[in-house]
This record gives C-alpha cells, structure tokens and sequence, in this order.
C-alpha cells in the first residue's frame, strides 16, 4: 500500500509546476467576475484538461482506495501547491470523503477563500461531506456572502438535506427576492413542513405559492387563497390549484367560483380550471349560470377548452335558440 | 415463497390479479427480506434501462429471432428446459424494462403516488455486506459508469437528444439520491444529490462553464465507482 501511494503522490507531484510552494489562501487567478446566481459553481472554464492534468486527476482518483490519514497529507499539498485550479477543485471533492476534522478545517478555510472558483466548490465539498458544524458555518458566509455566494450556501443546504437552515433563511429574509430563492430550494428538498410553517405566516410571497403548486399542497394553497393577505398573492394561489392534478383541487376550484361573488376570484378560479383542464367542471358551472353574461364567458371559456363539453354547451345553447 | 419474477410483474403491475397483487403487497410490508430483494431487482432492471439505446444490427436481430424459435421448439418438446427469456412472464418484464427510463421520469415529476415510490415505501435498508448489498452495489455502480459514458457523449449529441439525455440522467440521479437515503447510505445520497443542480444548470443552458461542468462531474463518478469497486470503505473515508 504505500507503495501505491508513493507512486500517486509522484504522479500529483510529477503533473504539477512546483508542488506545495504557495499557500493555499492565495488565489490561483484574479476573483471572477459575479456570476448567475443560477450558476453558482463557478468551475475552471479552460477547455478539457491537458495531458499533465490527466495526470493529476487519474492520481487523485487512485486516492479514494487509501486510508484517509495518508491521502490527507497528499490533499493538503495538492491544494497548497501550484497546481491548476481544476486539479483542486477535484482535490476538494476528494477532501469532502474524508471523516477527520482536519479535511473539514480544510474545507472551511477555503470556503472562505476570495478565488471564486475555488470557494464556490468548497461550499459544494462541505454540502457534500455533511458535517452539521461545518454546514451550520456556512451561515456566516451565506450572511455576508454576494447573491451567488448566498446560492451556493443554499445548493450546499440542499446537497446535505438540511432543511432548517434553509428555513431560517427564508424565515429571515431581508427581500422577496431572498425568500423566494430558499422557498424554491425548500420546494426542491420536499420541505413540505417548513413550507407550511411558512405558510401559517401572513403575508405569504408568490415563491410560497409556486412551492405548494409543485408539492401538491393544495390545504396550504386555499388556506392562502381564502386568506386576508395580498390580493393578487391569493388570485395567484387560485390559479395554481389548477396545477395540482386531483379531484379534490378540481372541487375546490368549483367551489370557489360558485362561493365568491368576486369578479376577480371567480376568473381566477376560471383560470385555475382551464389550467386543470377541468372542462367538464366548466361545463357544470355554465348550465348553473344564472345569467346571460355568466353564460357567455364561461361559453368562451369552454370553447378555450376544445373539449367534449364544450361541443355539448355548444349544442345545448342552440338548441335553445330554437 | 414469492420468487423474482413474481416480484417484478408486481412492481409493474403487469400478470398478476387483484387477490395475488394484495398477497405480495401483504407480503412485502411485513416482510423487510422480500421488500430489499424487490429494491434490488429494481435497481438492477433500472441500471439496465441505463444503458444508452444503440440500433440492433441486422444479423444480431435475425439470430436473436432464430433463437426464440428454437426455445419455442424446445419449450413444447422438453417444457421442463425453458429458456429464461422464453419465459412469458419475462418477456413482459423484459417489454417493461423498455420503458422503465420513462417511467423513472414520469415518477420523479409526479405526485409520489406511482408504482416506483409506492415500492420504495416498503423498502427497508439493505444490510451491510452479503449477497442483497452486493446487487445493490451492482446496480449502483452500473448506474454510475452508464451515466459517465452518457455524460461522454453529451458533446457530439444534438441539442434534442443532449436536452433529452440531460432530463434522463436528472430523473435516475434522484431516483438513486432518494434510494440512497433509504438503503441508509447518507454520503452517497448527499454525493448524488450534488449532480443535480450542475446537471439542472446544464439542462437549462445556464451554465457557462459547461465542459467544466461535465469533466468535474465525470471525474466524481469515477471517484465513486473506484469507491464502490473497491469494497469495504477505506478507513476515515464517509
């Protein structure tokens, strides 16, 4: 075995320029330019590696077949040396396989680093590694953090399942913008509890709406839309219960319409159907309606539909003109 | 005792009546043994819907139709001697395996109402070691090296075939992150849900990096086969 591992350490050492000279702080390039917060991992974008840096990569891959105390040493020089920031962010991942406080310093500390690359696949190694303390730290640097830093603190949340830092953040945060984007990585991790509990709040935000559309909540998307809180936050909530695809979400958007005597509500509730794809419940609302103008527009709305039941209102209508 | 096939046709509701489908959905809730042999199963079929669908050459096809000929001579002279794929019931299975790759989409993106979930609600963790947890691995590590070689092959796809190939890869990767956490395997799971949202920024076309994107991922696909390919764990690894 050490023999093996004397050979993966030549080969690492052999692919890079001048092996543990720098300290690992020091960033490889200048900071890149903010990116998407949609594309938080901002990875060494230089073409496909070069023979060398096969090199290096085959090696550190060969480090996952050693015990831990001897491919952290290995590790450590990798990502103080000289090689190329593509090569680290490989030895970050592998960092993030190894159960020692010492790997997880390492990963702290370079989660902090100004090289953006570098950091942004730190954050990712730690989600990774899921070590609770070190996952709790990340909230210093979520906190301080630019939009894209704040969306890889969140992916690395997400990556380690913890659900509650990502609610505290939504719990907590300083703008829609903010909220919305853990809401959304709530809605991802299936956080249907956190989700509630955020929307028992007043004032839900559209993310909130969007998240329970997703999960099939549809308690949680009435209890908004028959809510007290922002109008069109609840005429969004009735429109998407048409995404929810069951019976009882085709009920209740029935029982909206025919409920409220809001002109508004009613066509959201409309809007809903035609997303459900509710003809039939259209078509039952057209022969309750009582008045000309009702009949019309639910009339147009079935002929939206292009459905059965829109042939049938069609029909009936001119029969009745006979 | 419920064997293999019995298990499969269960899962995709295929040969069995309502009495035999609520004996072995009696079965696998209370028998956590029967439950991990029909995760096993599963993962094994779906890491072979993994494998990237080639054209059948001519000749292949033709022996291939030469050989169920004869299995079907020899079923009626020798019934006993079956072939394994003569077997109806396999065929079906097989026929289902086809479409397993969309029906591992379909059930990601629905409600968790359908078949794969309802099974892996009665899946219990598989044990450490023995025959259950090598199959397991088996089909793990197939699911991985399927996924590097499709990631491989991203570059010379069309924009239609990459996109559809991308959403493929997404759906299996959650499918294998949510069955990771049930079989108790939390670092793997964590590792496999740290693809999505590369693969999502890839799907979308927001990443601006995404040869980077892809190498980083290829390489920690292989960093986890090399892991599962070389049995115990080493010491202080996850």
């Amino acid at each position: 075995m050490k023999h093996t591992l004397t050979t993966l350490a030549a080969l690492i050492a052999m692919s890079g320029a001048a092996l543990a000279q720098t300290p690992a702080e020091k960033p490889a390039k200048p900071a890149k330019p903010p990116q998407a917060a949609s594309a938080p991992a901002s990875r060494a974008k230089a073409g496909e590696p070069g023979g060398d840096e096969e090199l290096a990569i085959a090696a550190l891959e060969g480090l996952m077949a050693q015990p831990a105390e001897r491919a952290l040493p290995i590790l450590k020089k990798v990502l103080a040396g000289s090689q190329t920031t593509r090569v680290k962010q490989r030895a970050l991942f592998v960092l993030s396989q190894i159960d020692s406080a010492e790997a997880r310093q390492v990963l702290a500390q370079t989660s902090r680093s100004s090289d953006a690359a570098m950091r942004g696949e730190a954050i990712r190694a730690i989600g990774i590694g899921g070590d609770p303390k070190s996952l709790d730290a990340l909230k210093e640097i979520y906190d301080t953090g630019s939009a894209d830093v704040k969306q890889e603190v969140l992916q690395a949340w997400l990556i380690s399942d913890h659900k509650e830092a990502v609610y505290q953040v939504a719990l907590n945060a300083k703008t829609e913008d903010e909220a919305n984007a853990a809401i959304r990585m709530l809605g991802a991790m299936g956080a249907s509890e956190e989700l509630r509990k955020l929307g028992d709040r007043p004032n839900a935000s559209r993310g909130l709406v969007e998240a329970f559309a997703i999960s099939g909540d549809l308690a949680s998307l009435r209890k908004i839309a028959e809510g007290n809180g922002d109008r069109e936050v609840r005429l969004d909530a009735i429109r998407k219960i048409g995404i929810v695809d069951s019976d009882a979400a085709r009920t209740a958007l029935r029982d909206i319409y025919t409920r409220s005597t809001d002109a508004g509500i009613k066509d959201a509730a409309l809007q809903g159907m035609l997303i459900a794809d509710d003809d039939e419940g259209v078509l039952a609302l057209y022969r309750a309606a009582k008045t000309p103008d009702e009949k019309r527009a639910l009339m147009r709305m079935l002929s939206t539909m292009d459905g059965e039941a829109a042939l049938q209102a069609i029909d009936a209508a001119l029969e009745d003109r006979k | 005792m419920i064997t293999d096939d019995e298990l499969l046709l269960y899962y995709y509701r295929d040969g069995h009546d309502a009495a035999e489908r609520a004996r072995i959905g009696a079965a696998l809730s209370e028998d956590p043994q029967l439950a991990r042999r029909l995760h096993t199963l599963v993962a094994r079929l779906d890491a072979a819907a993994a494998v990237p669908e080639v054209p059948v050459p001519d000749a292949a096809m033709q022996r291939w139709r030469d050989a169920l000929d004869r299995a079907s001579t020899e079923t009626r002279a020798a019934p006993a001697r079956r072939p394994f794929f003569a077997d109806r019931r396999w065929q079906a299975a097989a026929a289902a395996v086809l479409v397993v790759t969309l029906a591992v989409t379909l059930q990601v993106l629905r409600p968790k109402t359908g078949p794969i979930f309802e099974a892996q609600t009665t899946v219990e963790p598989p044990p450490s070691g023995g025959a259950e947890a090598s199959a397991y691995e088996n089909g793990l590590k197939v699911y991985l090296a399927s996924t590097e070689r499709r990631l491989a092959s991203l570059d010379n796809a069309s924009p239609e075939e990459r996109a559809r190939l991308i959403e493929t890869i997404i759906a299996q990767n959650r499918l294998y992150a949510l069955a990771a956490e049930r079989a108790n395997e939390p670092q793997l799971a964590r590792v496999l849900r740290a693809f999505n949202p590369i693969l999502e920024d890839l799907r979308d076309g927001r990443s601006d990096a995404s040869a980077a994107d892809i190498s980083q991922l290829s390489f920690e696909l292989r960093v986890m086969q090399a892991r599962l390919g070389a049995g115990a764990t080493p010491p202080n690894m996850l």
